[in-house]
């Protein structure tokens, strides 16, 4: 059976509508513009999604334990990164923060059964890290203050892997020290849309999601939370960031 | 044009949080106003400061640490796992809400709206809460006389204390015993003794008549 397709006559290429830059020359010494921040899709570098791995580790499917264990080693390994730094940036302290991410994916792993597969992991899994920092929070308020050497300690000794020369790498800790210790001045709620937006790059919907608010809460925590930042960065530092 | 205010309003979500009708109005507002175009460029720097943060990050490698800890104090981490990232703001909605019913509770039960027993004149229709008249006693009565209801009505009747309510029938009929037989069976209309306190006597007309 034929189909006319009638005559296929060469079509121009549409012409895109022209993009309108605007110059700031009024402004002072703009930086470059960030670039836009990807945030981790789910990950299946191992050839298995999220939620395969979660059903195995649910017992879902029919397997041996080192096959559940091998399933939660994945997802370890494909979070903890993130794990580490959401704590690192709610919490400020290295050592707490790996201990409280830590202690994520050992909830993750005693209840997995409770995690809804038609769900996204890593916005479950992120908001159980995001609660953990918290109540951290809230008991070493109770116990002590922390002193401001300990805010943005990095932990230096047991991170891998840093990809930039010695002298960037201070500048990258002294930078990391600054923006904990303003970090540190913001309430809870608003720290962690500064945390999950700005520095892990999650767009407004999943912070939403991590942070159990709606989309319109966060969109107004996150303007207030930069409002404050830039308010504490100016009190602390005496000049703008 | 736009306000200023309006403006700054937008600049610390801008570009990336605002909707696109938004974003396009602070960028034309900013090309003619030189103190919003200060002011989004401190929010760009703090952006900046944000991705200079977030760059040069290291590895983390958590999961040996995670064995030890799953290894050294299962009790301890299967009791604390009962806790996940359970929505904080369901629960305490949850809570308030559960107090509040029970003060509600509370105040039913020992306000003047607990139940009680029928008393007389409760009943709403005014009309019907006129005295019970009571039939004329008959001459020298050898045996009780046998009555027949005729359908039900909202009366209550209380008995010779005022404590027990019954209901009345809207009419009654004295039947004398030796005309019994000749009295019309009118079944849709007869009353039935609440059982506890007036058992029906057994025989002759014993579902459908009241004895005294």
């Amino acid at each position: 059976m034929t189909v006319g397709l009638g005559v296929l006559a060469p079509v121009a290429p549409r012409a895109l509508p022209r993009r309108r830059v605007i110059h700031l020359a009024n402004t002072p010494s703009r930086p470059e513009p960030t670039k836009q921040i990807v945030p981790a899709s789910p990950p299946v570098a191992g050839g298995e999604t999220d939620e395969a791995l979660v059903t195995i580790c649910q017992g879902a499917r029919p397997g041996s334990e080192e096959e559940r264990e091998r399933a939660f080693r994945l997802l370890v390994e494909r979070y903890e990164d993130r794990a580490y730094w959401i704590a690192k940036g709610m919490i400020g302290h290295a050592d707490d923060a790996r201990d409280v991410a830590q202690d994520a994916f050992i909830r993750v792993f005693r209840s997995v059964d409770r995690f809804d597969p038609n769900l996204r992991f890593y916005t479950w899994f992120y908001q159980i890290v995001v609660n953990l920092s918290i109540d951290h929070l809230r008991r070493r308020k109770k116990r002590t203050r922390l002193s401001l050497e300990d805010l943005g300690e990095n932990g230096e000794g047991q991170i891998e892997g840093r990809s930039v020369s010695p002298s960037a790498a201070v500048e990258h800790d002294e930078l990391q020290r600054r923006v904990a210790r303003v970090l540190a001045e913001l309430p809870e709620k608003y720290r962690s849309v500064i945390v999950l937006r700005d520095l892990e790059g999650y767009d407004g919907k999943e912070v939403a999601d991590m942070s159990d608010a709606t989309h319109a809460t966060v969109r107004w925590r996150l303007h207030k939370a930069r409002q404050m930042f830039r308010e504490a960065w100016e009190r602390i530092y005496g000049a703008r960031p | 044009m736009s306000s200023c205010e309006q403006v700054r309003d937008l600049i610390p979500l801008f570009p990336d949080d605002l909707e696109a009708s938004e974003a396009t109005l602070v960028r034309e507002h900013i090309t003619g106003c030189a103190p919003c175009a200060a002011e989004l460029g401190v929010y760009a720097a703090q952006s900046a400061v944000f991705a200079r943060a977030r760059e040069g990050r290291g590895r983390v490698s958590l999961y040996a640490g995670i064995q030890a800890k799953l290894h050294e104090s299962p009790a301890q981490t299967a009791g604390a796992a009962q806790i996940v990232a359970f929505p904080r703001r369901p629960l305490y909605a949850a809570a308030a809400a559960a107090l509040v019913l029970g003060l509600g509770l509370l105040a039913l039960r020992s306000g003047n709206n607990a139940p009680r027993p029928i008393q007389k004149g409760d009943d709403n229709n005014v009309a019907l809460n006129k005295p019970v008249e009571t039939p004329a006693p008959l001459t020298q009565p050898t045996q009780a006389p046998r009555v027949r209801a005729h359908g039900f009505g909202h009366r209550n009747f209380f008995d010779s204390e005022g404590a027990t309510p019954y209901r009345l029938a809207d009419s009654v009929e004295l039947v004398p015993l030796d005309e019994e037989a000749e009295v019309p069976q009118t079944p849709s209309k007869t009353y039935a003794a609440p059982p506890a306190a007036h058992p029906a006597p057994k025989g002759g007309d014993e579902d459908r008549s009241l004895s005294f």
